[in-house]
Parts: C-alpha cells; structure tokens; sequence
C-alpha cells in the first residue's frame, strides 16, 4: 500500500526546526525545514534526531526550547540553535549545555531575511554563503556566520575600501542576495570574494571548478600578489617582465626564482599555487 | 560602494541585479548578474565576455532584456571595473601580452 504524503512527511525528520511567530514566512518550505508550534514542542523534541538544528526568532521561543527539553535529560544535545533574537543571559549556561552551537549570543547579531535564510541553510552551497554575523566595536572585528554554523572573525581592516573610495560602515552590518553579499553600509562585499581570501579549503575547491587557464600556477601568483598589494617591480632583482612571463605560464618557474618569489610574497613556495 | 547597473523597474521587480561588488580584486575582472528568484547569479568576464566557471552558464539562461543592457554597457561596466580595482586592471593583461608580443 503506497504511504501518503502525510506518512511519508512523519518518516523524515527535518534538519532545521523554525520556532516562533516571527519568522512570517509565506508558502511552502524548502526540503528539510519543518516549523513547529511552541505548545508542540514537549512532543516533536522527543522525535528530533540529535543532528537538528533549531532557528528560534524569540527569546520566549527560545525560551520554550529549553524547558521542553530540560524535561528529557540525558539525551543527547542537538546540533545548533540559531538565535534570531539574542536569549536571556541567564538562559546561556543551559543553552550552551543543550546545544553543541549557539550562534546569536549578542544584540549586535544581524541576519539574513527568513526566507532567504531558510533556502541558504538547505541548499548545497550553504557553507559558501554568510547567512548572519556580529561587530564588535571594541576588538574592531567582524564575525560572520556561514550557512553551516561555522564562524569567521576578521579585523576591520580585512574589509579595505576599493578604488572607489568607500569605507566600510561597521554600524551598518546586513546581509543580502542569499548570503551573497555581506553589507556594511553603502559597501557591498562579495562572499566569494571574502572566502577565496580567507579560507584554503574554499579556494582548493574552487580551483577544482574554475578553467584551465584560471587553474595553472600564473594565475594563482597572480591573485597572490594582489593580494599582498605587490607590484611586478616588486621582486628585483627579478625583472617585472620575468614576473609578467611567469603569470602568464601554467607551470611554476624553476626552484631558485620560485624560492624568490615565495620569499617576498611571505608564503612557503607550495603554498602559491593555492590561491 | 559597489557599481550597480541602473535596471528597469520591471527587470528589478523581478530580482534581476548586475552589479561589481568589492572584495573581488583577485578574481578575473567580471560583472556579476544575480537572479534572486532561484537564488542564481552568474559572472560575465569583462576582458572577453565569457562566463566564468563556476558557476558557468550562459546568455541562455539570462532575461534577453537584460542581456541587451550589459551590452549597451559594456564599456561603461570595463571602466567601472577598473575604477574599483586599479590594482587589477582589465587592460593589464592585455599589455603584457602588446609588450610580450616579440618574446
């Protein structure tokens, strides 16, 4: 006999959990997101896998979590509980007991729409996105959450205006374009962009991906010296026209010259064609 | 700020955006073209109109509207490219090629 939809819905447990009234979203769900009601709650904890990851958008949604699941004590934590609306500072030592993620311990958390936030969070892209992040105004950092729940911090500097002349506003942090784009006032990051500088694992994935010709060693010197802000002229006794040559070249110079060239970008000789 | 081109009402109410962010000085020079209805966006290379992989695509795939404004643009969206990132120029490739032509 075929199940029904309904049956079928019940066999699957959801990986993502909205709680709370003020996520306002209209239409159907992505797949893998479920919203439960708050009088629901003692009920679905009981079914949900450990691996669940809870979005609540109240502190009394947040709030209804905790009790529900103080109430069955010793099982096992669930993954993540993103927090949309920063909890009770007193509600922290539990949450952080229950589970093995809070993201959203401060007011200064900002996070993308609901439901562009939902379709990152169950899309395969999700960790190349930035689905939320903080400003911390006295370390002078940003951190910002990518849609896996792991965290990045960079200083203020990491973001430099660009040749147009814009600064970065940190009082002005959003996010947009499905986590695309990190905001910070009238300046307009792109997540590619922040990950390709700052994460290994991201570029090597992207290098897999990219074409032959954005692929060789010229290419990756290349992007290396820009973002160390060298010029060509900046590796005498090495020729600019000798640096021009081998950017453009798939295959790295010989040891001598490639020694030379890591020396003065500040990076082992191996380690250039990563970028 | 990032160099936004001017859409039509009509293309933005559908959630198209072409746009030249920051943060993008070690890629090729490209415009992005996104899509927030589906969450697509693609990156047209600005030295040679391809699109670059990933996330790939093509023409194909993009409101032909949309498509005849990049093009009505294309000088503007070089130039515009090339004020953000000085650093990463579009003819600087194409200069080591003219100053490398004999070797």
């Amino acid at each position: 006999m075929p199940k029904t939809a309904a049956a079928e819905r019940s066999d699957v447990a959801p990986k993502y959990v909205l709680v709370g009234s003020g996520a306002r979203l209209h239409g159907p769900l992505p797949k893998g997101v479920e919203r439960w009601r708050v009088a629901d709650l003692p009920r679905r904890l009981r079914e949900a896998k450990p691996r669940t990851v809870f979005i609540s958008y109240g502190r009394g949604s947040t709030d209804a979590i905790l009790k529900a699941r103080l109430k069955e004590l010793g099982r096992p934590r669930f993954a993540q509980l993103l927090a949309i609306e920063p909890p009770r500072m007193e509600s922290v030592p539990s949450l952080l007991e229950t589970f093995d993620l809070v993201l959203g311990l401060g007011s200064s958390y900002r996070w993308l729409p609901p439901r562009e936030l939902v379709t990152v969070l169950s899309s395969e892209h999700a960790r190349d996105r930035f689905i939320g992040g903080a400003i911390d105004p006295e370390a002078a950092t940003v951190t910002l959450v990518r849609g896996d729940g792991e965290t990045m911090v960079f200083p203020f500097s990491f973001f430099e205006p660009s040749g147009s002349g814009v600064e970065p506003d940190f009082d002005r942090l959003a996010f947009d374009d499905h986590g695309r784009t990190v905001v910070l006032g009238e300046y307009e990051a792109a997540a590619d962009g922040i990950l390709y500088e700052s994460d290994a694992g991201y570029r090597r994935r992207l290098r897999e991906l990219m074409s032959e010709a954005e692929r060789g060693f010229g290419p990756s010197l290349r992007r290396l010296r820009i973002q160390k802000r060298l010029r060509r002229e900046d590796f005498a006794p090495l020729p600019a026209k000798t640096i021009a040559h081998i950017e453009r070249g798939a295959a790295p110079p010989p040891k001598p010259t490639l020694e030379r060239i890591a020396r003065r970008l500040g990076v082992p000789p191996e380690d250039i064609e990563t970028y | 700020m990032p160099f936004d081109l001017d859409l039509p009402r009509r293309l933005k109410a559908r959630g198209w955006k072409v746009k030249i962010f920051e943060k993008e000085r070690l890629e090729s020079p490209h415009v992005t073209i996104y899509l927030k209805r589906g969450d697509r966006a693609w990156r047209v290379g600005l030295r040679d109109g391809v699109f670059i992989v990933p996330p790939g695509g093509g023409w194909n795939d993009i409101d032909r509207d949309v498509r005849e404004l990049v093009e009505m643009n294309w000088d503007r969206l070089r130039m515009e490219w090339d004020r953000l990132y000085p650093i990463n120029p579009i003819s600087s490739r194409e200069d080591d090629d003219a100053q490398d032509g004999g070797r």
